[in-house]
């Protein structure tokens, strides 16, 4: 997949392109805590290549929106099915990698999988 | 069993079933993992030439769509942005997707709409579409709700570059 990108890139000769500006950047607070305010404090203190677990439906708006502008992580969820294809999925991945870590996040489904995932 | 796992990476990634003894479940395993047959990942698949030529000529001629699939990373994000800017082409990245890194200048392509929308909304002007590691879309589901297609609109092309596969992915390390 990678090799073929490659090619078209040279093919094309296409240049570094800039990314759009993308709006302001949520900014932590510390006011009530909020769907938003929860997905700001998240974004801004994530560490650097984590695995993140979303299968939110949700709150996940605004946290895929406040991610966008942390630093690098691993969205590795496909959002299907709650609970069964995601915690212990993800603490897999991240014991596959060594040195990363999994960041969990869910709407309900912690009940069902994620303690037992740890 | 590593037969059955490596059949199901693909490419194309696909369903294997493994048949199994009945007692498998409850007997006591040999402990001799190191000589048991191991499931490898597929090589990557070299990209056809021809694929290729035929899809830098739609790209700098016709209403382009890279539809990406799989594992996304930074860099194929990259490289698929750097394409669309320029060729004026748009990304488009499957909606389900098995993981795609995100972040501060990565750049995020739309997600695919849903199957009965792709062809009717998100395809509409598109001529081709470039596959990128993703299947074709689904065929647009008749709902009563929904429109009709109009019925002269020819469906875009569809160019296989990079068969669908099953990839594992890692974070990146900067």
């Amino acid at each position: 997949m990678g090799a073929a990108l490659h090619a078209l890139v040279d093919a094309l000769a296409a240049p570094i392109a800039r990314l759009e500006p993308r709006g302001d950047v949520p900014a932590p607070s510390t006011g009530d805590l909020t769907s938003q305010s929860f997905a700001a404090a998240i974004a801004a203190t994530l560490p650097e290549g984590v695995i993140i677990s979303d299968e939110s439906n949700t709150s996940g708006v605004h946290l895929r929106r406040a991610l966008r502008f942390a630093r690098t992580s691993l969205d590795d969820a496909d959002r299907r099915a709650i609970g069964v294809r995601t915690a212990p999925r993800r603490v897999g991945a991240a014991r596959r990698v060594e040195g990363s870590r999994a960041a969990l996040e869910s709407d309900g489904s912690t009940t069902y999988v994620h303690l037992q995932a740890l | 069993m590593a037969n059955a796992v490596t059949a199901s990476y693909g490419p194309p990634g696909q369903v294997a079933n493994p048949g199994c003894s009945a007692d498998v479940s409850w007997k006591t395993a040999v402990d001799r993992a190191h000589e048991w047959p191991r499931a490898h990942l597929p090589a990557q698949p070299r990209v056809d030439e021809e694929e290729l030529a035929l899809s830098v000529r739609v790209l700098r001629s016709r209403r382009t769509v890279l539809l990406l699939g799989g594992s996304l990373t930074q860099e194929h994000l990259t490289l698929a942005h750097r394409v669309a800017q320029a060729t004026s082409s748009r990304v488009v990245m499957r909606r389900f997707r098995p993981s795609s890194e995100r972040g501060a200048g990565i750049p995020e392509p739309e997600p695919s709409q849903l199957p009965e929308r792709v062809r009717l909304d998100q395809l509409k002007d598109v001529e081709t579409v470039i596959l990128i590691g993703a299947r074709e879309p689904a065929g647009l589901l008749r709902l009563p709700q929904r429109p009709e297609p109009t019925p002269s609109r020819t469906p875009p092309k569809m160019i296989d570059l990079v068969a669908p596969a099953v990839t594992w992915a890692r974070p990146s390390t900067h």
